[in-house]
């Protein structure tokens, strides 16, 4: 290599250099500006395989990690999601500049609206066996859940089931006694009906107190 | 010794780039920018609903991915009914059912095509009737 060649290669070298030390200097500044402008959301969870998101109003939702994130947004309201498993659970956090917003979603935890399908109802087979159709009985799951939506389980005394006082020659109607637990709360029940495809239910605490009725 | 004066040269721009980089990952605390670009209002929070994570690190974009149709307020803007339409075939048309809290919109029902009667009594009932009569609701419920 001549000497003119070196040369050349040395003040490309340090032009080089010159660049970078420039484009470093660029990315400092930058980052200067954008943690003064900028706050820090921390979110964790405890199940890892949980995919983390966030959102604001008037804006597209983007993916930050899986399990934990830590990103700089802009101040302002956002929305932080996690999912899993098909379980999503929601939480708002606000942004402040050069503050730090922790975080922590558990999807697992998610509160799913309540459904008449989610209670697990049992013992209503002797309601069936004692006269009710299951028209009735769907009615009467629904009025249960009305009663409680947050209920869990609905369980029925088969052994308590008896037929109401019926006077035929005044009573149009057929009622049902008996006693249930209802998220393991003791009460009684009366249902009445006149027709196949209806029936009022009424629930009682153990002292007699009316609770519930379903026909108002 | 001209070779000394190359690698000496090298190394200052090893130590430039990678100082900038440390020096950059320093300044931020750690934190990658996240810069969430504008949309058409809840198109976000839909986004978020729709989002089962499952590996997948990107969510769907609206517009590009689906669209929302048939929105409604109801309570002062305190509930919302919208419809997601696919624009392609990647799943089915939904109704997604949106709640304000502490300032932001959050899918509490759906997205979905059919929900349960009994769901509608944990809702307002200008929404409960909205829903019975867009007919996405099934059994006895109420």
């Amino acid at each position: 290599m001549d000497s003119g060649n070196r040369q050349k290669l040395s003040l490309a070298l340090y032009g080089l250099c010159l660049l970078a030390l420039a484009g470093m200097v660029y990315l400092v500044f930058q980052a200067v500006n954008t943690a003064s402008a900028t706050g820090i959301l921390k979110v964790s969870s405890p199940d890892k395989k949980s995919s983390l998101s966030v959102s604001r109003t008037d804006s597209v939702a983007k993916f930050i990690g899986v399990g934990g994130a830590k990103v700089r947004l802009s101040p302002g309201s956002y929305l932080v999601g996690a999912s899993n498993n098909g379980r999503q659970v929601y939480e708002t956090v606000v942004i402040k500049k050069q503050a730090t917003a922790n975080l922590s979603l558990d999807p697992s935890k998610a509160v799913v609206f309540p459904t008449v399908e989610a209670v697990d109802f049992t013992g209503f087979d002797s309601l069936i066996n004692s006269g009710l159709t299951s028209v009735q009985i769907s009615i009467l799951k629904s009025a249960f859940f009305r009663y409680k939506p947050t209920e869990k389980t609905v369980a029925i005394d088969a052994s308590s089931v008896v037929p109401g006082p019926h006077n035929p020659d005044t009573d149009i109607g057929f009622s049902l006694q008996f006693n249930l637990s209802l998220d393991s709360r003791a009460l009684k029940a009366v249902v009445s009906y006149s027709e196949l495809t209806s029936a009022r239910l009424q629930l009682f605490d153990q002292q007699g107190s009316a609770l519930f009725d379903s026909s108002k | 010794m001209r070779l000394n004066k190359y690698i000496y040269s090298l190394g200052l721009l090893f130590f430039v780039v990678v100082g900038g980089l440390v020096a950059q990952y320093l300044i931020l605390g750690g934190a990658r920018e996240v810069k969430l670009s504008s949309s058409a209002p809840l198109t976000g929070s839909v986004a978020q609903s729709l989002y089962s994570g499952n590996g997948r690190t990107k969510l769907l974009t609206p517009g590009k991915d689906f669209n929302l149709k048939n929105t409604h307020y109801f309570d002062n803007n305190t509930w919302v009914v919208t419809t997601v339409t696919p624009t392609k075939q990647q799943f089915n048309q939904a109704v997604v059912v949106l709640e304000k809290k502490d300032s932001a919109y959050q899918a509490v029902l759906g997205p979905g095509s059919a929900f349960s009667s009994s769901v509608l009594i944990s809702l307002p009932t200008d929404v409960a009737n909205y829903l019975s009569n867009l007919g996405v609701t099934y059994g006895l419920g109420q």
